[in-house]
């Protein structure tokens, strides 16, 4: 029996119209994602380059400047991270609260999980020269917390996929039942994908800024170091081309019409497309005129995550929306019966 | 409450709350709050004696204060949003609704404040001489200016869901800083967070000062003054806290307050209050007098009376809400007030469309001898009365872990049979007795059905799981239920 | 004995405080509460007298010279210590002999007499007496 929930909501009004608490949502979410990228990313560049750095000592330095970046990016991460989880509790109060309750040993392990990264990647930034002896060690504190920065976006994922299947409510007992509903794993690898890709537009970023003494410490060519960021932007995204239209087509089929959604995707795709046409010119480009293109780089990656953002609002309005109307309509019955109970009551005396 | 119920039967809901609530006041009030003004003062002092040391101290300082508040500080502020919407949604779910700007507003606060503190403590070695050390130290006051904001802020929204007037006629962020508990409470947090940072510093700087015992005592006197200066006025606002408290309590129950429990924490809490203060006021004067006299652990005694002290004040600031979780508006168990005509009239069952699954245990525990069709009814009973139990009792209570319902039984009725004659009795005049215990929200039926369910928990010891391990049972809706109509199955094909 | 004597002897008030700690312990273990008020509050008063009137004495020789800071460590320890040993001296009055409440105040008082002592002989030689070992 397939039935599926019609619960009561928040009979009170919004705090504000809705549009505007979309734009909240929306914009900041995107804005913790970008920075959510950059800290797992920047945790997996770090162990990545920290081990080539066994054989060249200069690999080493390069990751130690990766890893140095993960302090502030990550706290940003975190408290941008409230504005959109301030808003989803409002706009979609009985769907998301519903997921939460639903995975909620998981959802609420969250908070540990992260402490405990946190603490693994202070460890291993600020013992990085104390630790050089034992070098192991030092490799398996990264990999530890690069582990935990893994498995937790699932946990959101799970969570957020979740509420837009209100007819899957039922079927679910906990995490695990949660993660095996599609799609989750293509949008977590389409998620994976990102954070590389976002970390190497910031190195780009980052060692354009940097001083001639600041890169010369390092001991690469700034160039070198710029083509570096260019080529991790490159190559995930790359996949992304087979990644992401997987994620697309797989996407659940919802009651409300996908014709939008796969519009505004398609619009992504096609600035995804010049986006990856610049970056691979870049990597091309000799030291006296690579990062030409960085700006423009720059706009079409924030065009692509706009479109990508409002699709994804789209998809999500698209599975809820429906639902929603029930909902509303059940809401609005309760409500009525219950002025009817209270009138009543008073009537009779009886009112507690 | 029209959610899947999420449950943790042995350490409590109100415990996941307590405990990620009580770290997170802990962790801000010492260590943000109170410690970001000392250090300033303490570089601010540093440059003006141009004395390398104080500036060393103060760093180091922040930096523990950074690793900590930048982890557990942050995660556990996030994790009060994870739990209470696992625990309580309908209350979280309705506050945010009326106080969404002003918690929007409280983010961007925060923003500012991690922003400050990320520039703060990373531009510590770079900005050290000169006119860039004047800037870093105007940035230090600034941010011990906005961390204290941050707390104005939120004291407002605590301080208004005690209050229960406000939310019918005037649900604002203004009418949170206009009632009569916000100033108390505020004035008392703000000295007891620079007490707390005061104390912390003093033992962070038995570490950090190991090799030089001169300035080991000097700076040990040093911020002893400040924990001085700020510890008389912890006892005074608490003690205005206090007072102003009972009158908030009597517009909340109606009655006079008689509840001898409640009498019974507010004496206790002056009596907490009074020997912190006491124990930081020995610590502080061994500092001044005799600072190469203090063990390190020394500094641990006045932090643990703090710690009992806060924990005992966040309990004692819980309990004044009850039975409410919004004063007047809604109950602890997630149903407004106005809920209850109807409820009591057709029951909660009609209306809930969640229903939570008996586990094996429960099968199980059935008397033994019935036949197949009595068996069914008895199960169907214990299925209701299971429900009943978990929508109008499991938020506060648990089956068998901490403040469990059968602790409470076994207390008042000790080993005799739970018959439902027997506990639906006090369960339905409870509220009249216990003035912090809501009404029982439904109908006489589901009164008896929960009483079932009570004698049956009597000899079934298993856990109660919650729907994040069990999952839920999707009943029919009401309208559809009464019209003999499922619509969602239609959809569902 | 000796060493007793001679680590006694090495601080102008470690025989006064060890007196005061044996008075309090005395007291104590008497328990007429009467008594205790009687004597610990002459107590109290004596070196307190002392406390300030070396205090106020430091305070007019620096005459306006001293930094406020200077004149907080100065006076700080006292003051605490007269307030909390009149409260140590209240918490026995009002509680049964050989409650835990009772114990704590009459430590309480002990220590905080013996920390009034202390003051009173630093405020002698302030501030010098701040840079002396124990």
């Amino acid at each position: 029996m397939n039935r599926i929930p019609v619960p009561n909501d928040i009979p009170l009004p919004l705090p504000a119209p809705e549009p505007v608490l979309i734009g909240v949502l929306v914009f900041f979410f995107l804005l913790h994602i970008v920075f959510v990228n950059l800290m797992v990313g920047g945790s997996l560049l770090t162990f990545y380059y920290e081990l080539r750095g066994l054989k060249q000592k200069r690999y080493d330095r390069l990751a130690y400047e990766i890893a140095s970046t993960i302090t502030a990016n990550k706290s940003i991460a975190v408290v941008i991270g409230i504005g959109p989880l301030l808003a989803i509790n409002t706009l979609y109060t009985v769907w998301f609260y519903t997921a939460n309750a639903l995975t909620g040993a998981l959802w609420i392990s969250i908070i540990p999980l992260v402490v405990i990264a946190f603490v693994l990647t202070y460890i291993h930034k600020y013992l990085w020269h104390q630790m050089d002896g034992v070098k192991w060690l030092h490799l398996g504190v990264s990999a530890a917390a690069g582990l935990i920065f893994l498995f937790i976006p699932l946990i959101f994922l799970a969570n957020i996929n979740l509420m837009l299947f209100p007819d899957k409510w039922a079927s679910v007992h906990g995490f695990l039942s949660a993660l095996s509903l599609p799609n989750v794993f293509p949008r977590y690898i389409h998620f994976l994908l990102a954070c590389p890709a976002m970390t190497g537009l910031f190195l780009v970023w980052l060692f354009r800024r940097r001083t001639d003494a600041e890169i010369a410490d390092i001991g690469f060519a700034r160039a070198d170091l710029i083509r570096i960021g260019y080529q991790w932007a490159l190559w995930p995204t790359v996949a992304q081309f087979l990644v992401g239209p997987i994620t697309l087509f797989t996407l659940p089929q919802t009651q409300g019409s996908l014709g939008p959604v796969m519009a505004v995707f398609g619009a992504s795709a096609l600035v995804a497309i010049f986006l990856l046409i610049l970056l691979f010119q870049e990597t091309r480009r000799p030291a006296e005129t690579i990062g030409r293109s960085f700006g423009a780089i720059c706009l079409l990656m924030l065009a692509a995550v706009g479109l990508m953002g409002a699709g994804r609002h789209l998809y999500r309005e698209a599975a809820i929306a429906p639902h929603r109307e029930l909902v509303r309509a059940r809401t609005l019955d309760y409500m009525r019966q219950v002025e009817e109970a209270r009138r009543e009551a008073a009537a009779q005396g009886t009112a507690p | 409450m029209d959610f899947p119920i999420f449950h943790l039967d042995i350490f409590g809901n109100r415990g996941l709350v307590a405990t990620i609530a009580i770290l997170h006041v802990l962790v801000n009030h010492s260590l943000a709050v109170g410690m970001m003004p000392l250090v300033a003062c303490m570089e601010w002092y540093g440059h003006k004696r141009q004395d390398p040391r104080w500036d060393k101290l103060a760093y180091n300082i922040l930096f523990v204060a950074f690793l900590i508040t930048t982890t557990v500080g942050a995660m556990t502020g996030i994790g009060i949003w994870l739990s209470v919407s696992l625990v309580n949604p309908y209350s979280i779910g309705s506050l945010i609704r009326v106080f969404f700007w002003a918690w929007f507003t409280e983010w961007l606060v925060f923003v500012t404040e991690v922003c400050l503190i990320l520039a703060y403590t990373l531009t510590w070695k770079k900005w050290s001489e000169g006119k860039a050390k004047e800037r870093h130290i105007r940035l230090g006051f600034t941010l011990g200016f906005f961390s204290w904001v941050t707390m104005a802020l939120i004291v407002a929204i605590l301080g208004f869901m005690m209050d229960p007037g406000n939310w019918m006629s005037e649900p604002t962020l203004w009418s949170g800083i206009t009632n009569p508990i916000y100033l108390p409470q505020l004035a008392f947090r703000t000295p007891l967070a620079a007490a707390m940072a005061g104390i912390v510093a003093m033992f962070l700087a038995q570490f950090f000062t190991r090799g030089d015992a001169a300035f080991r005592n000097e700076a040990l006197r040093a911020i002893a003054l400040w924990t001085l200066f700020f510890a008389p006025f912890v006892l005074i606002a608490g003690f205005w806290y206090y007072s102003v408290v009972p009158d908030v309590m009597k517009e909340n129950f109606g009655v006079a307050i008689a509840t001898l429990q409640f009498t019974d924490w507010q004496q206790k809490f002056l009596e907490i209050a009074l020997v912190t203060v006491v124990v930081i006021l020995v610590a502080v004067q061994v500092a001044i007098a005799r600072p190469n006299l203090l063990p390190r652990v020394a500094m641990l005694a006045p932090l643990v009376a703090v710690i009992w002290m806060i924990g005992h004040f966040e309990r004692v600031r819980e309990f004044v809400r009850k039975p409410y979780v919004i004063g007047r508006y809604m109950y602890a168990n997630g149903f407004r007030v106005d809920d209850y005509p109807l409820l009591q009239r057709d029951g909660i069952l009609a209306y809930a469309t969640y229903s939570n699954p008996l586990t094996d245990a429960e099968r199980a525990g059935l008397p033994q001898g019935l036949d197949d069709d009595a068996r069914e009814a008895k199960l169907a009973r214990l299925q209701k009365g299971k429900d009943v139990f978990m929508i109008t009792c499991s938020r506060c209570h648990t089956g068998h872990g901490v403040n469990s319902i059968t602790g409470h039984l076994q207390r008042m009725f000790g080993d005799q049979p739970w018959t439902a004659d027997l506990t639906t009795g006090y369960i339905e005049g409870m509220h009249q007795v216990r003035s912090f215990m809501p009404p029982f929200p439904g109908d006489k039926k589901e009164l008896d059905l929960l009483g079932e369910y009570l004698e049956h928990l009597q000899n079934n010891l298993a856990p109660i799981p919650g729907a994040q391990t069990a999952g839920i049972i999707v009943q029919a809706a009401p309208a559809l239920r009464a019209a003999g109509i499922d619509q969602s199955e239609a959809i569902a094909r | 004995m000796n060493a007793l004597s001679t680590w006694l002897q090495a601080r102008p008030y470690r025989l006064t405080v060890s007196n005061a700690l044996l008075l309090a312990l005395l007291l104590g273990v008497i328990g007429s509460a009467p008594l205790f008020e009687i004597i610990g509050v002459a107590a109290v008063a004596i070196a307190g007298l002392a406390f300030v009137g070396r205090a106020v004495g430091v305070a007019f020789r620096w005459r306006g010279r001293g930094q406020f800071y200077d004149l907080v460590l100065l006076w700080a320890p006292g003051v605490i210590a007269i307030i909390l040993s009149l409260a140590a001296i209240g918490l026995i009055s009002a509680n049964s002999y050989g409650s835990v409440a009772y114990v704590i105040g009459v430590a309480l008082f002990g220590v905080e007499l013996g920390m009034l002592i202390i003051g009173g002989s630093d405020a002698a030689n302030f501030p010098a007496s701040l840079s002396e070992p124990v």
